[in-house]
């Protein structure tokens, strides 16, 4: 009893899981757990006896789970418990590239496909549904799933079109930011939003004038009348045709992507060959000594310094604000099948803030911290002179989320830093090596410091002081 | 007495009622209905494309299998 009172006392439901009567996500000990509720009884019985869960596992596109016997924060509604496979970050749709999001939309419609295949059928089909796992969406929510009754319309289908379809379409024929929408709108982009969004050519679309425009109107036609359900049924090969077109939808949509300032970045700077091979080198030499498990690398454009560690197999988070620079990123991640590194789209002076109900079901970036290491590459410059953030403010909030910082400082000399003056005054004399290592030298001791070969840059080592 | 049979009266018009009257759905305020409603107007059009799309893959396999037996016959003869 004691000790079962000692675990519940550890145990703590997680904030974000109470809107699924099926059961609940909870930590205890360090670990991350699901209960399965009495009411999910048939549903969870059927996905692991079907061959539903082996299929959609072995194909990568369901979390694994094993079953564990642990004292419960609610035994009333107990069933079960699980302890699904543990992932080392989460992110959000928000801060996922257009490609990122894409393939999270055809995962969920191929694992919806393969459901039916086993009579069962997706309960919701929401973004916040799908994490990164070694580099590919896969469904984390085990209760998603409920038994297929032949002549219902398929229930996750407006969810779909919210949380995939919409925001994608937005993003290709509009403009690629559009999935910060998420932000604002809990439960993905409202369909007459996006419908009044969408250039006039999407009409001309079939898929996108149904799924998008004319779903959109229905939405507002039904709003407030009441309709006897039972009577209109969707047969078998009607819902196959439905995520047949919505897979040929999003397949046809195609990321828009412009030259932004940052997609061809490294072809248009400063370092000559010495000096990147250089830098390149401490870096690694660097990330040796301090050995972490995992990194966050900030500013890291497409990803060149954050595949240094992530080669090392160091568990890579590698953020950038430029969405292409972030699509770039990843499609190479795809491309060489890298499991140790995300892409992320997060903008340093903007960072994702918790959002949903109490501001506690979509964690901050700061609460999926801390971080092992951080790089700081060429940044730290831009946060000054570009966003007019002083020094010690950087200083103060890397120290909050990490012991450890690769750091570089660029000079006012450098050329990259002549180019942000020029459209700009300089109101900052106090933007110098010494105010630099000042600002930092507070919170953090300069392990190491070594300027950059032909180069007016210098890289830093950092220790956080506290620990 | 009266009362009583009131009572069992009211009750089983009540019972009667929920059985035999259609299941009905709100969607004031809940957007559900919309997006049922138009799966079901969709449905049967994209059932039907759908079906069509998948019979025409199983026929160009099958002219594809044709097609490559009769050129494999051509090269055999020279």
């Amino acid at each position: 009893m004691a000790q079962r009172m000692k675990n519940l006392k550890n145990s703590q439901v997680i904030p974000s899981s109470f809107r699924d009567p099926s059961g609940f996500l909870f930590e205890q000990g360090g670990a991350l757990y699901r209960q399965v509720n009495t009411t999910y009884r048939a549903n969870y019985d059927h996905l692991m006896n079907s061959g539903l869960y082996e299929a959609l596992t072995a194909a990568g596109l369901l979390i694994s789970h094993e079953e564990v016997n642990i004292a419960s924060p609610r035994p009333a509604s107990i069933y079960k418990i699980i302890k699904p496979e543990s992932l080392p970050f989460i992110s959000y749709p928000y801060e996922w590239c257009f490609s990122q999001l894409k393939d999270s939309a055809l995962s969920t419609l191929r694992i919806q496909k393969i459901c039916l295949d086993f009579g069962m059928s997706l309960k919701d089909s929401s973004a916040y549904n799908i994490q990164f796992r070694k580099g590919k969406p896969v469904l984390i929510d085990t209760l998603s799933f409920e038994k297929y009754r032949e002549g219902q319309p398929w229930v996750a289908y407006r969810q779909f079109c919210q949380h995939f379809l919409a925001p994608l379409a937005l993003m290709s024929h509009k403009d690629i930011s559009l999935n910060q929408l998420f932000r604002i709108y809990i439960d993905g982009v409202p369909l007459d939003l996006a419908s009044s969004l969408l250039p006039a050519r999407t009409r001309f679309s079939v898929p996108l004038l149904s799924h998008i425009h004319l779903h959109a109107r229905s939405q507002k036609h039904f709003a407030d009348k009441t309709v006897n359900i039972s009577r209109h049924k969707l047969r078998r090969f009607g819902l196959l045709g439905i995520i047949d077109s919505l897979e040929t939808a999003i397949r046809k949509l195609q990321r828009r992507l412009h030259g932004t300032e940052w997609a061809d970045y490294y072809e248009d700077t400063n370092y000559s060959l010495d000096a990147f091979e250089h830098k390149k080198q401490l870096v690694s030499e660097f990330l040796d000594r301090v050995n972490p498990k995992t990194a966050w690398d900030f500013g890291a454009n497409v990803g060149i310094f954050s595949r240094i560690a992530s080669a090392k197999g160091i568990l890579t988070n590698s953020f950038d604000n430029d969405p292409v620079a972030v699509e770039k990123n990843y499609l190479e991640c795809v491309a060489r099948g890298e499991t140790n590194i995300l892409p992320l789209l997060v903008d340093l002076c903007n960072p994702s803030p918790g959002i949903g109900w109490q501001n506690r079901e979509r964690m901050s970036l700061a609460e999926r911290g801390p971080v092992d290491a951080i790089l700081a590459l060429a940044i730290v410059h831009h946060l000054t002179i570009s966003n007019n953030v002083p020094l010690n403010k950087i200083a103060s909030f890397l120290s909050t989320i990490s012991n450890w910082l690769i750091v570089e400082f660029v000079p006012k000399s450098d050329s990259q830093v002549q180019r942000l003056l020029t459209t700009r005054e300089d109101t900052f004399p106090d933007y110098t090596q010494q105010a630099f290592e000042h600002g930092f030298g507070e919170l953090f001791t300069i392990e190491s410091c070594i300027r950059i070969k032909e180069s007016e840059r210098t890289l830093y080592l950092m220790r956080g002081k506290k620990g | 007495m009266n009362y009583v049979k009131l009572l069992m009266t009211l009750l089983a018009l009540f019972i009667l009622f929920s059985v035999i009257y259609p299941r009905e759905v709100h969607a004031y305020i809940d957007p559900g209905t919309g997006s049922m409603m138009v799966q079901v107007l969709i449905g049967v059009l994209v059932g039907v494309l759908f079906a069509l799309k998948m019979s025409w893959k199983r026929i160009k396999t099958f002219f594809k299998g044709l097609f490559s037996n009769g050129s494999k016959n051509e090269k055999s003869e020279e």
